[in-house]
């Protein structure tokens, strides 16, 4: 399936992009969204961030999940 | 009660029946405690006061910056210079002179944390650091206290409302502090100056909802928002339980833990053996641990002045001489250098990185 994925804070600015389509295939399924994130971009290796999919915060996707969005969401720290 | 004058401010309150008489004198009987007036601080000082809470605490070490004004809007072009706690509450108390502000001139750190904290029913989370945020989250979970948070990064924000009856904390997002990679922020990050008004406006929102107890509180609830998009983001997650919490219930409140604030990189520090050299060639020492911290460490005849009362002794250090700043870790003396270099023009301050903890000379 295609994913919209959502980049927010400085995780956007390193990808030098707010989103983008993800093609995910059914047969990852269950997906460790981190390490799969981490090897399309290793750079988020050294990166702190959440992963939300449909707005909810987890790290893996189980199988026969319909997916709408999933986000990378960076700590703030600024006040 | 309220006074036939106070009647008439809060008119447009009164008339909500959401709010009423009944919740106009639970926010005037409610104490809001507000850490930190910045950009968030600002506007979320200014509709506290405005909506009529009684008591508000606000707490904050630094003095107004040019820099700060494109944002911070309790100050005025005549506030450069002047303490951020004496120009909000002057301000305030000439919007409304019918609640109480109290100010707190000074970091809040695990020294005075905890008393700080438990006078207040609301904390109000507007620090500019990660640390700060920790140790706030730390001792409301321990003390209870529900936490309204709301940080922000160039054009977004996010708002959440941490430890309410018993829901998820900061930690449930973020377990630990992030790495020194993430940790740009403060003065050298640039911010839409209208960002943390709009932030901010968000967050005194949660906090007199909590009072009124109306509505949905973002509890739960990771509350984002972009400037540039407008595009809005509810995250949902859970309470999970974090050992650092025990570990304070017991007692246990480490400033090791809270050490590195930011912009601290470019501090010049050295290791053991430079710190060895540099003792033995005569510079100055100054020990920034609590005086019952362990080892002793006598014979460096270091001067002993905790990270606490710093500010208050600083006429007690030689300005001329180098000098090498220590504790036990290499953290607070961090935050020691950063006090000092604001406060006065030192000869040479370093940090002896790792600490005394480490050290291999007892001798």
């Amino acid at each position: 399936m295609n994913v919209q994925v959502n980049y927010f804070g400085k995780i956007a600015e390193s990808l030098n992009m707010s989103n983008e389509i993800i093609p995910i295939s059914d047969n990852l399924m269950p997906l460790n969204l981190r390490n799969f994130f981490e090897d399309r971009y290793p750079h988020l290796k050294e990166s702190s961030y959440k992963i939300a999919v449909n707005q909810e915060f987890t790290e893996e996707i189980k199988s026969n999940v319909q997916i709408s969005e999933i986000a990378l969401l960076p700590p703030f720290a600024g006040g | 009660m309220l006074t036939k004058e106070e009647q008439e401010i809060y008119n447009r309150h009164l008339q909500l029946d959401e709010v009423g008489l009944e919740g106009q004198l639970k926010l005037k009987s409610s104490k809001v405690l507000v850490i930190g007036a910045g950009g968030l601080g600002c506007p979320v000082l200014q509709y506290l006061s405005a909506a009529g809470v009684g008591e508000i605490g606000v707490v904050d070490f630094d003095t107004v910056d040019k820099s700060n004004l494109h944002r911070q809007i309790l100050y005025s072009y005549n506030s450069q210079g002047k303490k951020k706690v004496e120009e909000s509450k002057r301000r305030l108390e000439e919007n409304n002179p019918f609640n109480s502000i109290q100010t707190y001139s000074e970091r809040i750190t695990t020294e005075n944390a905890m008393d700080l904290i438990g006078a207040y029913d609301i904390v109000v989370d507007c620090s500019d650091n990660y640390d700060t945020r920790y140790l706030v989250n730390d001792c409301c979970v321990t003390l209870d206290k529900p936490m309204v948070y709301a940080a922000i990064y160039k054009f977004e924000g996010q708002v959440s409302v941490f430890n309410y009856k018993g829901g998820p904390t900061y930690r449930c997002l973020h377990p630990e502090s992030p790495n020194s990679d993430s940790q740009e922020n403060c003065s050298d990050t640039g911010v839409l100056g209208i960002l943390p008004g709009i932030i901010g406006s968000f967050q005194a929102n949660e906090v007199l909802k909590l009072i009124l107890e109306i509505g949905e509180p973002l509890s739960g609830v990771l509350f984002q928002y972009s400037a540039l998009t407008n595009r809005l983001d509810k995250f949902k997650f859970t309470r999970k339980e974090h050992e650092i919490y025990d570990q304070i219930r017991r007692g246990e409140l480490n400033p090791d833990n809270y050490g590195v604030s930011c912009g601290l990189d470019e501090i010049q520090e050295i290791t053991d053996d430079e710190f060895r050299e540099a003792c033995a060639g005569g510079v100055q020492l100054i020990d920034v641990r609590n005086l019952d911290e362990l080892p002793r460490l006598d014979h460096l005849n270091a001067l002993r002045i905790p990270l606490l009362e710093l500010e208050s002794r600083v006429e007690e250090i030689d300005k001329t001489k180098s000098t090498v700043v220590f504790c036990q870790s290499g953290k607070r003396s961090k935050i020691a250098i950063q006090t000092l270099m604001k406060t006065d023009r030192f000869e040479r301050l370093i940090n002896l990185k790792n600490g005394v903890g480490s050290l291999e000379f007892a001798n």
